[in-house]
């Protein structure tokens, strides 16, 4: 079960799952809305940890581009 | 708008002409002749030809590409590296959109069951199934058209009429009225001195297990596998084989060209701009040209499929060891990662279990791209042996 629905408001809130130390992340606090990647249950369903998020006005480099992290580094924004 | 089930004059023409496509599909795969002439390969299988094949996938690992060094493990020769299938894998193709509407498509990625090895001496054929058109249309009629396609799906079967593997790609078609929307284009990564260490530290220290077997009895849920990267990547290198195989260099190209047709889905030879009408010349479109990939969508040009595939199914095979075997290996091409990015190939052990008496772990693998982006991500289920069972697989056989 994904953790996320289509239309949530989320924020960037930690570092990538092994993160290198070789490199800050600059996306962190970061903001945007899910939006589901491929509509297709059965083909996904192994895969739902990973998040699309459509990234907000202002977003430094990515502005309305769609970027995918793993539902653990995001946080739902009320 | 589109409505579920319910289709326009143009759309039920395309459904007819993909309908009467896809009967033509079914039965015994006939050689590729739409391939460079390396991805195919001779039905009758070789120690040269698994090794030569293994060279293209994975050419670090001793186990897959020397003949002499896969003979002295438990397999006694070389076997078919996991995706060494693919050169007899099914014919694929688009679904046929016609003017009007312009279709773009994400390649989801593909399943692979592997039931045996390949080895010297086997010969390979393949049987396709008829592919599958689901439509998939949002059901508040507030989308595009789109439709669930299942393409290239077959299994390999041997000399014996045994199913050694089987494989089944998805992708997910989209049917726009106009121009399809464009994702903000991106700058190119510029990478600091500290991340290019990093990388080439990853390159350097890479591990393969090799001949020390690693039992089952030692594996942990949530086990880290050694990370690996790929990249950074260049648009001459893997980005421009989504185009087929270039004029090799000294060489004149060939006396032909291809005739200019108006494009209404991905453009491989020609675009044109939406905004002047000139036409552009592409070689690989969405995978070697910023201009011919915003075309169709896209950021920039994009990784091809292999890019990451690849390097995710190495990561495994270098955890596993050469007793192992990868049973099971599924794959999701994610993100347009724009050419020129790097990738750093990390994994886990998600699961641990016995099956009809295999003993199995799955593991899951993501790239994670130093923009901070997961790019694409894959499940592997691996065969491994246990302390408990009697090993080699050997009997004594006396005659004398």
């Amino acid at each position: 079960m994904a953790k996320f629905k289509d239309g949530e408001k989320v924020k960037i809130n930690a570092a990538p799952v092994n993160w290198p130390e070789c490199t800050e992340f600059t996306l962190i606090g970061a903001t945007g809305t899910v939006e589901t990647w491929v509509d297709w249950p059965e083909v996904m369903a192994p895969y739902n940890e990973y998040i699309q998020v459509k990234m907000d006005k202002g977003t430094k480099d990515y502005e309305g581009n769609h970027l995918i992290f793993h539902d653990v580094t995001l946080k739902k924004v009320k | 708008m589109a409505i579920r089930g319910v289709y326009s004059k143009i759309e039920k023409k395309i459904l007819e002409n993909w309908n009467k496509e896809a009967d033509t599909r079914v039965g015994w795969c006939k050689p590729r002749n739409d391939m460079p002439v390396f991805m195919v390969s001779d039905p009758e299988v070789t120690a040269e030809a698994l090794t030569r094949a293994a060279a293209e996938n994975d050419p670090w690992n001793p186990f897959w590409n020397l003949k002499s060094y896969a003979a002295a493990t438990r397999w006694g020769t070389p076997i078919g590296h996991p995706f060494f299938m693919e050169r007899f894998a099914p014919m694929t193709s688009m679904v046929p959109t016609q003017p009007g509407l312009f279709l773009t498509f994400y390649y989801i990625g593909y399943d692979y069951e592997y039931y045996q090895p390949v080895r010297p001496g086997d010969t390979i054929r393949a049987w396709q199934y008829r592919p599958t058109l689901e439509d998939s249309t949002d059901l508040g009629g507030k989308g595009p058209r789109k439709f669930r396609y299942i393409d290239g799906q077959g299994d390999f079967i041997n000399q014996r009429d045994e199913i050694v593997g089987s494989m089944k790609l998805y992708v997910e078609v989209t049917l726009h009225e106009g121009a399809p929307p464009v994702e903000p284009y991106m700058q190119e990564y510029g990478y600091r001195v500290n991340e290019l260490e990093y990388l080439t530290g990853l390159y350097e220290n890479e591990k393969i297990q090799g001949d020390k077997i690693r039992y089952w009895d030692d594996i942990k849920t949530g086990d880290d596998i050694d990370a690996i990267t790929t990249g950074p990547t260049t648009y001459t290198g893997y980005g421009m084989l989504g185009g087929g195989p270039p004029t090799p260099p000294g060489q004149l190209p060939k006396r032909v060209m291809p005739r200019y047709a108006e494009q209404w889905m991905m453009p491989n030879n020609y675009f044109h701009d939406r905004k002047t009408g000139l036409i552009y010349k592409t070689h690989g479109g969405r995978h070697f040209n910023d201009r011919a990939a915003q075309f169709e969508g896209g950021p920039r040009a994009w990784h091809f499929n292999t890019v990451p595939r690849l390097p995710m199914l190495r990561a495994v095979t270098n955890w596993m060891g050469d007793d192992a075997f990868v049973c099971k290996f599924g794959w999701r091409h994610m993100w347009r990662t724009p050419i020129g990015d790097a990738l750093i190939i990390n994994g886990k052990v998600d699961n641990k279990y016995i099956e009809d008496d295999d003993h199995l772990v799955d593991i899951r693998c993501w790239c994670l791209d130093l923009r901070g982006v997961i790019t694409d991500s894959a499940r592997a289920t691996v065969k491994l042996l246990t302390k408990a069972e009697k090993y080699p697989y050997v009997n004594k056989f006396i005659k004398r």
